[in-house]
């Protein structure tokens, strides 16, 4: 408003006034932005929920004040001595093996957890039916071990309290079951289900060998009552003290930064699902707002005629918009607030994560500011037509032609809300790459979807006039200007976009993770056979399952300190590239380059070299981490920092599910270092599953029977286990879509009731004519049809592209048109449009033709 | 339309006092209605949500008057509405209607009250009722009235009556004296 108009007061004034007429015509407003507020709301709150839950309670999932990771390093007694000056010390050692019933009847892969008597310093473990862990852990009067395990796994080897199973070469006696582990967030449960044992134990199962998958931590308890910043500066103090050594320090601060920085991530991913929900919602407040200012149109050109300048009255306008968009953010942030309640008990329960349900106010806000800026956006370009309603429609029934654009100022403020919005949306984003494309891919819908909506309305324009009466009528509505070609093919088209996009990423993934396996994948993975039992190994091999295709690599486990000389605590990396950083990888040593890679630069070294060490580096993660030809690597291999060069970088194809590593060196880099054996073991396949299956039995039994130290993972099974967690995710993506989908056929219902008094006057002309209420009925459904129709064959086409961009760009996995999410997107779109219209329509059917008539 | 500021002009100029209204945005002339111009419509075009007194109080209120709503006050009770001041219009006969109408195109005191077929959609007594209303209120405050009228009669009633054919102007009589 300018500075001579009456101004905002008297604008909130004249516009509660206006607001007695009541909400009617904004159910499908309110409810648009509710939904899409209630899911951003919703997600939001529950993953902060998470997240405040581990740092609230990040003493127990550390299980101490301060944990230092050694990883696979045996933490030097002189390291020890000085950490026991800060205050109680416990060393904790995890491991990967195998579970085996005596019997050999039954085997699990099991994450070893070996803790010495302080444990835990911080937390709880309970064991079922009460007793004491440290009598639980005590070793037997024959020699024997004593572990507590995982009720899971008791189940798997079908063993109970009391019973005896085999774990490396040790026997262990099954003393109680793990009832509550409250540091387990903190060290992993990927790898299998938890046995706990002593450390003296563990160096009886003699299942740590060189290159096993070892991770030693040291956890500190300082005294009671340290503050967060005194605990805050010890773990700086250690942080530079260790920063060389490649050696790892965290806090109760910061207890589970992996798991948060995931939480994050998904959550991201299901705000932006929701964002999606809100601006499907959109598409049905700039339906409502353009229904308002039409049914104002009286008293808007009356308000001119007393002396209102159009600013003036656009602000009486907005200032109820507002309002209305106020009590819809209410709505949904009300709503917001209950989901956490139940799906925060239920992932509490189900990761076994702590969880700190409440109102977190900032994420409250962002859901309302996400909420008032759709509607602003999507508002105010309708609203600003207001400002052009003629005084002269009070005079006379013929209306001017409307101006194409509202005034430069609206599409302005159009565009800065628009903008406003990506912003948010970037700035508040985990990974802001992914928002970023999020919000082109958004627009781009957006602008093609209006593009397709002109395209449907001209063609329909431009068809000659053939077939039936019915078909000609349908396509004229369709052709019709203001009529519901635009708001069908936007809502519907952007919620189905969506959901077609999900469903091909899904199945996407899942043919990849279960019925795409590579041929020649092998059937299990071995670890930790020595390198001086290779032989027996490979002649055990082949003795029991004949034909078996066995590949070796040497295995050794090492974190890489630093790059080009940088310690990697001060190396900026790219989000995508941290893991590699973060603990050991397995590295090998090779005369010439792993299967399945391809030199991308560089050269390999030539056989029996003998010059400085080399290594060869993953092409993909040395552009991150901006590593050429002749830069340097520092890693930490069993406690000793070898720097080698960079000879060359390969691509590798990961999928093929062989051996390969980051990292490979030239063999003289570790010439004399113990190191252990990887293996696939491709067994024969001859089409009977059943044989197939019972080789893979026998196999297992003969090689733990032999290698007890051994151990065998089954291809198959990591990737059921994988299928189920993209499974589990896949729930959440489609709850959060499916809010997406409902905002979608809101807004639908919306634009198609919002034809109503046209059908109402269309059908009562027909009847007039002669026409049966049949063959009215059949034109409207068959306008509404192609509609249908038309829009599904786009979100086909686009949640393709989407899909294939998402599969192909990101995760590198072929995407194929399922026929059945192709056939479903077509019902699911002819069932809304054709369902929702004719119930409208029904209706407009019975009308008596004299009332319609005499006032139209 | 031309003269209260609602249709623009081809070519020419549209002089109204000392204003060139050729020469104003749609905005200004927004204004310029707010300050100098009351419209009485045939079909009434009262705010359906506001009550007679806040329909009325509307263009006082936009000019920024504190006085609104007795000013309000006094106008429909000279329209002889102080009885109804509550109501809103679809709880009032066409004939009251058309008083609020009355009362809010004369509450800011324009020079000018352009009334556009106001009885063409009430009967013939209460016509004549909103008529006397307004030669009363012209008389009293001697502001023009510009009446637009099909009814013989009443045009004969007025100082000066302008006969318009197909938008060409065919007859300009000064005569007849206010009933």
């Amino acid at each position: 408003m300018s500075g001579r108009s009456p101004g905002w007061r008297v604008a909130a004034r004249l516009a509660a006034r206006e607001a007695r007429g009541g909400l009617s015509g904004f159910r499908i407003f309110i409810a648009a932005i509710a939904l899409g507020v209630a899911a951003i709301a919703a997600v939001g709150s529950t993953s902060r929920a998470i997240t405040e839950g581990i740092s609230l309670q990040g003493r127990e999932i550390l299980g101490g004040d301060i944990a230092v990771r050694f990883g696979g390093e045996t933490p030097p007694e002189a390291v020890s001595a000085s950490l026991a000056t800060r205050g109680r010390l416990s060393t904790v050692t995890l491991v990967n093996s195998m579970a085996r019933r005596l019997d050999g009847e039954a085997q699990a892969l099991a994450r070893i957890k070996a803790v010495d008597v302080a444990y835990p310093l911080a937390g709880e473990l309970r064991l079922e039916g009460g007793g004491r862990l440290a009598d639980a852990l005590a070793p037997g009067a024959d020699g024997s071990i004593g572990v507590v395990i995982e009720p899971i796994l008791a189940d798997r080897l079908d063993v109970k309290v009391g019973d005896r199973i085999a774990i490396g070469r040790a026997t262990a006696e099954v003393r109680g079951l793990i009832e509550k582990e409250s540091d387990q967030v903190g060290t992993g449960v990927a790898y299998g289900p938890r046995v706990m044992m002593s450390r003296e134990a563990l160096a009886a199962t003699d299942i740590v060998q060189p290159g096993s998958l070892v991770a030693n931590t040291i956890r500190i308890a300082l005294p009671d009552g340290t503050t967060d910043d005194a605990v805050a500066a010890v773990a700086a103090e250690l942080k530079a003290a260790q920063s060389d050594s490649g050696r790892t320090v965290s806090s109760r601060l910061d207890a589970a930064p992996g798991l948060e920085r995931n939480v994050d991530r998904f959550s991201q991913f299901l705000t932006l699902v929701g964002l999606t929900a809100l601006i499907v919602g959109g598409v049905g407040v700039t339906n409502a707002v353009k229904a308002f200012i039409d049914r104002k149109r009286d008293t808007i050109a009356t308000l001119k005629a007393v002396g209102a300048p159009g600013g003036f009255v656009v602000a009486i306008y907005l200032i109820e918009i507002g309002v209305i968009a106020g009590i819809g953010v209410v709505l949904g942030l009300a709503l917001g607030l209950v989901p956490p309640f139940f799906a925060g008990g239920l992932i509490a329960a189900a990761l076994e994560l702590p969880i700190e349900i409440g109102v977190y106010p900032g994420e409250l806000l962002l859901a309302a500011a996400y909420g008032f800026l759709t509607a602003f956006a999507f508002a105010i370009w309708a609203l600003g037509r207001a400002h052009d309603v003629p005084v002269s429609a009070l005079f006379r029934d013929k209306v001017a032609p409307e101006r194409r654009l509202p005034r430069r100022v609206y599409v302005l403020a159009t565009t800065v809300a628009v903008l406003l919005l990506a912003a948010l949306a970037i700035a508040t984003a985990a990974d802001r790459f992914v928002a970023v494309v999020f919000i082109l891919s958004m627009a781009a819908i957006f602008v093609v979807l209006t593009g397709v909506a002109a395209l449907i309305r001209r063609v329909a324009g431009r068809l000659p006039a053939i077939g039936s009466a019915e078909f000609r009528l349908a396509l004229r509505n369709i052709h019709r200007r203001g009529g519901l070609t635009l708001s069908v093919v936007l809502s519907l088209g952007l919620g189905l976009t969506l959901m077609v996009t999900l469903a091909l990423i899904d199945t996407g993934l899942r043919r990849q993770l279960t019925s795409t396996l590579p041929e020649k994948a092998p059937t299990f993975f071995v670890l930790d056979i020595r390198s001086n039992d290779l032989d027996a190994f490979a002649r055990l091999v082949e003795a029991t399952v004949p034909g078996t295709t066995l590949e070796t690599v040497p295995m050794l486990r090492g974190r890489i300190t630093a790059l080009k000389g940088t310690p990697v605590d001060r190396i900026d990396a790219p989000e995508s590239a941290r893991w590699a950083l973060s603990g050991d990888r397995g590295i090998t040593i090779s005369d010439e380059p792993p299967a399945n890679s391809t030199i991308a630069s560089g050269a390999w070294w030539p056989r029996d070299y003998e010059g400085e060490p080399l290594v060869s580096f993953e092409d993909e993660l040395a552009r991150e981490f901006g590593l050429s030809i002749g830069d340097t690597v520092t890693v930490n291999v069993l406690g000793r920092e070898i720097t080698a060069k960079v000879a060359s970088t390969r691509k590798v194809e990961w999928q093929s599910l062989s051996i390969n590593f980051v990292m490979v060196f030239s063999p003289n880099t570790f010439a004399g270092a113990p190191y252990s054996v990887l293996s696939t073991a491709a067994l024969p396949t001859n089409g009977d599953s059943t044989a197939e299956r019972q080789n893979e039995g026998r196999l297992i039994r003969a090689v733990v029977a032999d290698f007890p130290t051994a151990t065998m993972v089954r291809v198959k099974d990591v990737l059921a286990t994988v299928n189920d967690l993209v499974g589990s995710l896949t729930l959440a993506i489609r709850a959060a879509a499916s809010i997406a989908l409902a905002a979608s056929v809101l807004v639908l219902a919306g634009a198609l009731a919002s034809g109503h008094r046209q059908r109402v006057y269309d059908a009562v002309l027909l009847k007039t004519f002669g026409a049966t209420r049949a063959r009215v009925l059949l034109a409207f459904a068959l306008e509404y049809a192609a509609l249908g129709f038309l829009t599904a064959v786009f979100a086909l086409v686009a949640g393709a592209m989407a899909a294939w961009g998402v599969l192909r760009g990101i995760m590198d996995v072929p995407v194929d048109l399922d026929p059945w999410v192709a056939l479903g997107a077509v019902v699911v779109a002819l069932v809304l449009t054709i369902g929702l219209g004719l119930l409208g329509t029904f209706r407009a059917l019975s009308a008596k033709a004299a009332p319609v008539l005499r006032n139209l | 339309m031309v003269l209260a500021g609602l249709e623009r002009v081809d070519g020419g100029t549209v002089s109204v006092g000392n204003e060139r209204l050729d020469r104003m945005d749609e905005d200004d002339l927004a204004r310029f209605r707010g300050r100098s111009v009351g419209i009485v419509f045939q079909s009434f075009h009262l705010m359906p949500t506001m009550t007679a007194l806040e329909n009325v109080a509307v263009p006082l209120e936009l000019s920024g008057r504190r006085d609104a709503f007795e000013r309000a006050r006094v106008e429909l009770e000279a329209v002889g509405l102080g009885h109804r001041l509550d109501h809103h219009p679809a709880e009032l006969s066409g004939g009251e209607q058309q008083r609020v109408a009355i009362a809010r195109a004369l509450a800011p005191e324009p020079s000018i009250l352009i009334a556009d077929e106001p009885t063409g959609n009430l009967d013939a007594d209460t016509g004549r009722d909103i008529i006397r209303l307004m030669f009363e209120a012209r008389a009293r405050r001697g502001a023009t009235l510009v009446l637009v009228t099909h009814d013989r009669a009443l045009a004969d009633a007025c100082d000066r009556r302008i006969v318009m054919r197909s938008g060409e102007i065919v007859e300009d009589v000064r005569a007849g004296v206010a009933p």
